[in-house]
């Protein structure tokens, strides 16, 4: 195994885990904004739930519902010859349902703090909810799409509990440089636990960094067009 | 023709709103609903453009039903081809000016009237005819950001028009422009109406609004019609004892032997006036009043700073 494979697994997985969540956390956030009151609380317990829940409940779930052993297992391995138990499909699909709350919250933020008249005066020039969302809602939502993104792949480097539960520990497959962190420790070797370290440490500190200065600017440039 | 008749109830805190209206607006007429504030103007203006659904009525733009509680009909704001002028304008940001009124017109779907929908080159010249009469041509690759209050209104105008609305809607659109530019905008509206023949109506608090612009004007009080005519008519009416009231703070009372002197405060300016027995019973100060005065000879001394 290189060295290098459990970075590039999790930059991976990280990427793949954004995109996928970036479009469907703008379906999810626009339907629960449109939502009027009633279920809306209920939802948005149920969105922030992974927030609140250890991981291994979650990857401890996941890996009874698609063990080859259960319907949904059997299912899936039955008409589309997959796993997900200890694949990287597996931890993929995890990893999205881990990370929604961090790209729904921002997104939700966002569009409920839109003056409503942006929707209205869209919808009185004849346009759907569909292109008044993609032509003028997004746009007016831009620095909570970029927090949402970079929030979910910083997220996703450092996720733990669930590879461990559904994905295991398979070199190239699923074991990502935080699993590799603990493999290393496990083994006494503490030079490469250092390196793989101090190279998620820096990087997550960098994108951190960045979404902060993005957003300063943002908030800077919305203060000047005001002045 | 737009025939409105609608009834709604609004659950509140305090007490329960009644929004009960019935009026005509005629084909290029300019309207007014004039009304204080929680006078349910602005709900009405959203229940023609499909924004807030009535409790039952009806509303019937020319031949084709908007609305209708009985038959169960209720197009979408998308729909209902009305222009719509919000109050804090909506414009989109992301959106140059000239980009900003080519979404309303993309979002006509080419149903009948219009020659411009669908075709390329008409809709530009469609939209250079717009950008000329609103004064925009200059500003076209502005984004909205970088203009003035003044500049930012004709540009909610152009888009709004740029709809080919068979009902422009305004909701207090000068609310908050300073007063030349607010007089400059009354001139620009008119003629805009004018040259687009629009039928329109708009919501005002205003009086200057109703006096410079207005065909007709209602008068909304708690949810009802309380009278409609001409501006002229209607106003005047409403003082026709020729008597001028206005409102007063009280600043201070005070007593002498043969009187009560009360200091108000009436339109920035400080004034005593003594006050009999009976009409000062029950005052304080700090309390608002209304007064009236029966003679007024008013002398021109000059124009309002502003």
């Amino acid at each position: 195994m290189s060295f290098w494979e459990p970075l590039f697994l999790s930059i991976k997985l990280a990427i793949l885990t954004t995109c996928i969540l970036f479009i469907l956390g703008i379906l999810i956030s626009w339907g629960l904004a449109s939502l009027k009151s009633g279920c809306k609380p209920f939802w948005e317990v149920i969105i922030n739930l992974p927030l609140m829940l250890p991981p291994t409940v979650l990857g401890f779930y996941l890996l009874i519902i698609f063990s080859p052993e259960n319907t949904v297992g059997k299912f899936l391995q039955y008409y589309f010859q997959s796993r997900l138990v200890f694949t990287f499909e597996g931890l993929l699909f995890a990893s999205v349902l881990f990370n929604i709350p961090f790209m729904v919250n921002p997104l939700l933020a966002g569009l409920t703090n839109l003056p409503s008249t942006l929707k209205e005066a869209s919808s009185t020039l004849g346009k759907s909810g569909f292109v008044t969302l993609i032509r003028v809602l997004l746009p007016a939502i831009r620095p909570s799409l970029a927090s949402g993104c970079i929030m979910t792949f910083a997220h996703t480097m450092g996720e733990f509990g669930v590879v461990m539960m559904i994905g295991g520990n398979i070199p190239g497959e699923t074991r990502v440089a935080s699993i590799a962190i603990y493999n290393e420790v496990e083994a006494m070797n503490y030079t490469n636990a250092h390196y793989y370290s101090a190279i998620m440490l820096t990087f997550i500190l960098l994108v951190l960094l960045v979404l902060q200065f993005a957003n300063r600017n943002t908030s800077r440039g919305k203060k000047m067009r005001h002045d | 023709m737009i025939e409105v008749s609608v009834k709604k109830k609004f659950r509140n805190v305090h007490q329960d709103f009644f929004l009960n209206v019935d009026f005509e607006v005629k084909n290029r007429e300019f309207m007014f609903l004039f009304g204080e504030s929680g006078a349910g103007k602005t709900t009405i203006l959203r229940m023609i453009a499909g924004l807030e659904t009535p409790d039952s009525g009806m509303i019937r733009v020319d031949s084709e039903v908007w609305y209708d509680s009985s038959r169960k009909i209720n197009l979408t704001p998308q729909k209902r081809k009305t222009g719509f002028v919000f109050q804090d304008y909506a414009l989109f940001d992301n959106m140059t000016v000239r980009q900003n009124i080519e979404y309303a017109v993309h979002g006509r779907s080419g149903q009948g009237k219009s020659s411009h929908a669908g075709l390329g080159k008409d809709k530009k010249e469609f939209i250079a005819s717009i950008l000329l009469a609103t004064g925009l041509e200059e500003l076209a690759f502005q984004f909205p950001c970088n203009l003035s209050g003044g500049q930012m209104q004709r540009v909610a105008f152009a888009r709004a028009i740029a709809r080919r609305p068979s009902v422009f809607l305004l909701d207090e659109p000068f609310s908050s422009l300073d007063l030349d530019s607010r007089n400059k905008m009354h001139e620009e509206l008119k003629q805009n109406i004018r040259d687009f023949s629009l039928t329109t109506i708009l919501v005002t608090h205003d009086y200057s609004d109703v006096f410079k612009m207005a065909d007709r004007v209602i008068l909304l009080k708690k949810g009802e019609i309380i009278d409609t005519g001409k501006p002229s008519e209607i106003f005047l009416a409403e003082s026709r004892e020729n008597q001028f009231v206005l409102q007063a703070e009280i600043l201070e009372i005070s007593r002498n032997e043969s009187a009560n002197i009360f200091t108000l405060l009436i339109g920035g300016n400080v004034i005593k006036i003594s006050v009999s027995e009976s009409e000062a019973k029950g005052r304080s100060a700090g309390e608002t009043i209304m007064v009236a005065s029966r003679t007024f000879h008013p002398v021109i001394v000059g124009r309002e700073k502003s």
